[in-house]
């Protein structure tokens, strides 16, 4: 809990050097990602923040290995992505990473609980059952277990996202608007809930988010502009914050 | 609403592609069969024409009206039974009408403005030049009729003959070769292989031109007659003095005039006036050249439209399957507009302007689907017409675009997709405004369950199948028909209601055996997502699979049933002396086994109620080990008993209850035994069948004995009939008798024809279905790019994604097989059970187990192959493209 980016005996949960990604060419190209470096905590709840189109999905895919940059590099853990093929980068996804996106969450075919196991069953890893009923009950999501996505309300869904995410502890979450379609209440439930994978199960947790207030709950918070980091807080209040998106966006 | 339309066909676009090939496919399919019967027609035509070119006037034999009239008969009634419908054309009748024929048709010729009158007899031979052998027509060859030579003359000498360049190829002969003519065309199988006294040598005096005919060769009336004195009189052809022909009332005149003439030498039989077909008097017809081309074409158009509609019945098929494959295309399509057309309804189309824009959008892709349709039937028609130049008829005509083609293809093809948009259409306008608001993220399933189809499909299903095996066991088509379409159209109504259950079963049954792969899960949970789609998908398979099956097992019913009923008429395929077996049929390959029997020729003589025969009979010891080469395991006499068919003793034909029971004397060696007889009316003639131990005293040897054989089922009759020649001319004393074998060679042959075209009018179907799966498979891909994406984000590889599609395929594939097959055999049985109305036959079901292994390899091969791009497709989802969409 006391290491911080100035601490030397910090670990990376990921890392990132002089991405590159250009859509596009000629006077149509646009770069998402312009020569962007970042590294990720470990066990640290860190938000992405910055204007729309400023890079932040893109940022995530490529930290992920959703998505392959063209130039820089990506790594996990120690684990070099840019250097693998589809298939080990596949496997690096389903054993170290887990995911929450804004929407379209979940397979529709499949009940919560099936949703839920997905990823663990992809792996063909036993689930920890005891940790799988904890999320579950923490969620309040054991009476819509065998409910089907349709079934679910948004934040419903958003929840079972989360479980999914959390249970095969994967070593890094990446969440992307998590609470964008959701009211403030289910908003802050989801938050906190990402909050305590960080606290509670020592997780790494990456969250774009465009709500100022949401970002007011992570560890860091680091500022994209133009495909570039344009600044890096941590821990900073509603305020601060306020302020320098101001200041990015102008 | 055009607008809207627009925009629906560009978001469409790619995906109208595959109903777009369902259509042109089927309309090319009518273009083809329309075009190509135009040009049979054409073709028929010509032929009709120069039949009758150069006579004015034509008395035509009509073979089925009866005997000619008997000009110098006594008997004052025997017009009236010749112009009765009871044909009196037996043999003897045959030389004697054939003098008076001559006699009328000198008659005729002294009449007043006739030129010339030459009777024209026709008949058929085996002709054969060198080793190469042709059955021919042949005609007297007629005067007033100018052909074109290629080579050399018309037939001058009663030993000429002219030959049509076709059929000149065939036999390899050309103008001054000999050809030999066979009369006794029976000349096969088991009989003998033609007698001296029936083949004659006769000199090619020209080659005709191809373009007039075929398959007809030319003679003098002498030369007719060398080789068929009992020829049937054809025609007789007249020509008028001046031009009478060119003058309408001088020309009816002279046609009044001859039928007079008839009426006089017939003792004034009737002359009655049949309009467009002429005059008909004393069972004869008198045409003007008109008159007989007309009604030759009418009566071919007649068979020629019959076959026309059995084809456009396989159409109808096709079209069917296609119909399922737009409706599919456009059910899906307005699903994946369900959000635009919400929109659009929200900022103010009517429903309205939304049906009609999709009807619109139906339009536009069944004209053209049409207009390609109609340019590869086209283009279909003419290859095989090029063909069946080449081929057959080298005067039939490249097939050009006939009106009916050009009004029937596109009618049917803009009709049928128009209604196929109906339903799509009709969803379309329920979609409300709301649903534009409402976030799509996780689309609800279709989860009414359909009682409507369940309760319609379950009952015309039950009636169907009821009345088709009601048909079947009463042995009548209609109901066996009906029901079987009733049925089918059932099972197509509760496709929506049991494909989906099953589809899932199956894939969750792959979920056990594959230890819970979540590829396999998945496609099984899939499926209660897309009820109708996987159903109809399946449906189109089904269609298919199902028609196949029933023909194949259909057809092989057939040979069973007819194979069974040949075993029972004749237990051994073929009878031998050892001698003649071994030397002619000792490396025969399509001998499946053989058997020697040891035996005696030995005197016979019955005893029993009423009968006294005696005579030779060759007697044979069976065991069941003896008798292995035939055809029944039942041919093994008990002791004191002999099997006895008939005709066991050659001179002495007995009636079968007499022989029954009755008591028999074998005679030979000095030594006579005596047993009782037991009928067994599939034995070889002239033999009977003991215990060894019985006719021991007689002095049974193998070399007295016979061999028996039986002959591979997939012999071909050509096959049977040289080893029956074979047979034959290594003991031409024995007469081997093959009749069975070779009857079931000949059905077999026949069958496999029929099934064979029948399955080529299948393949259009079966193309359509096809495109129809792939189709379905490849717009589920575009549903599911953001589920697939999210798998890939999960984890999925991209080989299991790929997966999903393949299996999903497979499954159905799978399903469509297994009702299919089931449904196809029972068709099968019940349609030939239906078709075969014989004494005493029961209808077993043959089921061809190489061509059902076919068909099952065949759908999974198609269903994977069509899931091929579709499955690459998916797999190559970049998962941070796919997530963005
Ligand atoms: N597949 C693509 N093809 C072309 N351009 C793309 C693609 N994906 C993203 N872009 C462009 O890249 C830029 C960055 O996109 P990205 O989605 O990363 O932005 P963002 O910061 O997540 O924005 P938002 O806050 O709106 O989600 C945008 O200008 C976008 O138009
Ligand atoms: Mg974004």
């Amino acid at each position: 809990m006391t290491a911080t980016a100035h601490n030397p005996a910090y670990t990376a949960a990921a890392q990132a050097r002089d991405l590159v990604k250009t859509y596009g060419a000629g006077e149509a190209a646009v770069r998402p990602l312009n020569g962007l470096s970042i590294d990720i905590e470990a066990a640290r709840f860190t938000a992405i923040m910055g204007p729309s189109g400023s890079g932040k999905s893109t940022l995530m895919h490529v930290l992920a290995g959703l998505d392959v940059p063209d130039s820089g590099r990506v790594s996990i853990g120690r684990r070099d992505l840019t250097s693998l093929s589809e298939k080990q980068l596949t496997r690096v996804r389903r054993e170290h990473v887990g995911f929450i996106f804004q929407a379209f969450n979940l397979v529709p075919a499949m009940t919560a609980e099936e949703n839920i196991l997905l990823p663990s069953k992809l792996a063909k890893k036993t689930v920890d059952r005891a940790f799988h009923d904890r999320i579950v009950e923490l969620l309040g999501l054991r009476p819509r277990l065998h409910h089907r996505p349709f079934e679910l309300s948004g934040g419903q869904q958003q929840r079972v996202a989360v479980a999914r995410a959390l249970v095969t502890r994967p070593d890094i979450i990446f969440a992307d608007e998590p609470t964008g379609n959701l009211d403030s209440a289910t908003g802050t439930e989801v938050l906190d809930l990402l909050r305590a994978a960080v606290d509670e199960f020592g997780q790494t947790v990456v969250m774009v988010t465009h709500d100022v207030s949401a970002a007011a709950r992570a560890d860091r918070v680091v500022l994209l502009a133009d495909g570039r980091i344009a600044g890096d807080l941590i821990r900073p209040d509603v305020q601060t914050l306020s302020r320098a998106m101001l200041e990015v966006t102008r | 609403m055009r607008h809207i339309t627009l925009a629906n066909l560009r978001t469409g676009g790619g995906r109208l592609i595959a109903a777009g090939i369902a259509v042109m496919v089927s309309v090319a399919f009518i273009t083809a069969v329309l075009a190509l019967s135009q040009s049979f027609n054409d073709a028929m035509r010509k032929q009709a024409e120069a039949d009758a070119a150069g006579a004015q006037l034509i008395v035509g034999y009509d073979s089925s009206a009866g005997a000619p009239p008997e000009a110098s008969s006594d008997d004052p009634n025997a017009h009236d039974s010749a112009t009765g419908s009871d044909s009196a054309g037996s043999d003897s009748a045959g030389s004697a009408s054939a003098e008076l024929s001559t006699k009328l048709a000198k008659r005729l010729g002294r009449l007043d403005g006739v030129e010339s009158a030459q009777l024209i007899e026709t008949t058929y031979a085996q002709a054969q030049a060198g080793s190469a052998k042709s059955a021919l027509g042949l005609s007297t060859y007629p005067t007033s009729r100018s052909m074109t030579m290629d080579a050399g003359t018309t037939p001058a000498g009663k030993d000429q003959i002219a030959l049509y360049a076709s059929d000149a190829k065939t036999l390899g002969a050309s103008a001054g070769d000999r050809i030999e003519l066979d009369s006794d065309l029976g000349a096969m199988g088991g009989d003998s292989a033609g007698s001296a006294d029936t083949k004659k040598d006769y000199t090619v005096s020209g080659v005709i031109s191809d373009g007039e005919g075929y398959g007809t060769a030319y003679l003098t009336s002498a030369g007719l007659n060398r080789i068929d004195a009992g020829a049937s009189p054809d025609s007789i052809r007249l020509t008028l003095s001046g031009n009478q022909a060119e003058d309408p009332a001088a020309l009816t005149a002279a046609q009044q005039r001859v039928a007079h003439a008839i009426a006089d030498t017939a003792h004034g039989a009737a002359v009655e006036d049949e309009g467009d077909k002429g005059l008909a008097v004393a069972g004869l017809s008198v045409q003007t050249n008109d008159q007989l081309v007309g009604q030759k074409m009418e009566s071919l158009t007649g068979s020629s439209n019959a076959l026309v509609s059995i084809v456009l019945a396989f159409a109808a098929i096709a079209i069917i399957v296609a119909a399922l494959v737009i409706s599919n295309t456009f059910q899906v399509l307005v699903a994946s507009r369900t959000r635009s057309l919400a929109l659009m309804r929200a900022i103010g189309a009517t429903r309205g302007q939304i049906r009609a824009a999709t009807l619109a959008e139906g339009l536009v892709l069944g004209v053209l689907g049409s207009i390609a349709g109609l340019l590869l039937g086209w283009a279909g028609a003419a290859g095989l017409g090029l063909a069946a130049q080449k081929l057959w008829l080298p005067s039939f005509p490249v097939p050009g675009l006939p009106w009916t083609a050009l009004i029937a293809g596109p009618a049917v093809g803009i009709v049928v997709t128009v209604l196929a948009c109906i339903v799509p259409a009709r969803k379309a306008t329920r979609v409300s405004p709301i649903q534009a608001l409402a976030p799509l993220d996780v689309p609800a399933p279709d989860r009414r369950f359909p009682w409507v189809r369940a309760i319609l499909g379950g009952l015309m299903t039950a009636a169907g199948l009821a009345l088709t095996l009601t048909g079947a066991l009463l042995h009548s088509l209609l109901p066996a028909f009906g029901g079987g379409v009733l049925a089918f159209f059932g099972v197509l109504v509760l496709s929506r209601v049991i494909v989906p259950p099953l589809i899932e079963g199956c894939g969750r049954l792959l979920e056990k055996l594959t230890g819970g792969s979540p590829t396999a899960g998945l496609v099984a949970r899939s499926v209660r997502m897309a009820p109708r789609r996987a159903a109809s998908t399946t449906t189109a398979l089904l269609i298919g699979v199902t028609l196949v099956a029933t023909m194949v097992v259909g057809a092989q019913t057939l040979k069973t049933t007819l194979s069974t009923e040949l075993v029972q008429r004749n237990a051994v395929d073929a009878a031998a002396t050892p001698d003649a077996a071994k030397r002619a049929a000792g490396d025969s390959d399509i001998v499946a086994a053989r058997s020697e029997l040891a035996g005696a020729s030995a005197k016979a003589a019955l005893s029993g109620e009423g009968t006294d025969a005696s005579g030779t009979t060759t007697v044979l010891g069976a065991t069941r080990d003896s008798t292995s080469a035939a055809r029944r395991g039942n041919l093994v006499p008990e002791r004191g008993e002999v099997l006895a068919s008939t005709s066991a003793i050659p001179d002495a034909e007995v009636d079968e209850g007499e022989l029954e029971g009755a008591r028999i004397t074998l005679r030979a060696h000095g030594e006579s035994v005596l047993l009782r007889v037991r009928v067994e009316q599939g034995l070889p003639n002239g033999t009977v069948l003991a215990d060894p131990a019985d006719i021991a005293p007689l002095d049974p040897t193998q070399g007295n004995g016979q061999t028996w054989l039986r002959i591979a089922d997939d012999a071909s009759p050509s096959q049977v009939s040289q080893l029956a020649t074979d047979l034959q001319a290594a003991h031409p004393a024995a007469e081997p008798d093959l009749s069975g074998a070779m009857q079931r060679a000949s059905y077999g042959q026949i069958i496999d024809i029929m099934l064979t075209i029948v399955l080529v009018l299948l393949a259009a179907s079966v193309v359509i279905a096809i495109v129809g799966v792939g189709n379905t498979l490849s717009m589920s891909v575009f549903e599911r790019t953001r589920e697939a994406a999210l798998l890939r984000a999960m984890g999925m590889s991209r080989g299991s994604v790929g997966a999903l599609i393949t299996i999903e395929a497979v499954l159905m594939g799978v399903v469509a097989l297994v009702l299919g097959l089931a449904l196809g055999a029972f068709f099968g049985w019940a349609g030939t059970s239906a078709l075969l109305d014989l004494d005493g036959v029961t209808v077993v079901i043959g089921l061809p187990w190489l061509q059902l292994a076919a068909i099952v390899a065949a759908a999974l091969a198609a269903a994977a192959l069509a899931s091929a791009l579709p499955a690459r497709r998916i797999s190559r989802i970049v998962p941070a493209e796919g997530l963005t969409r």
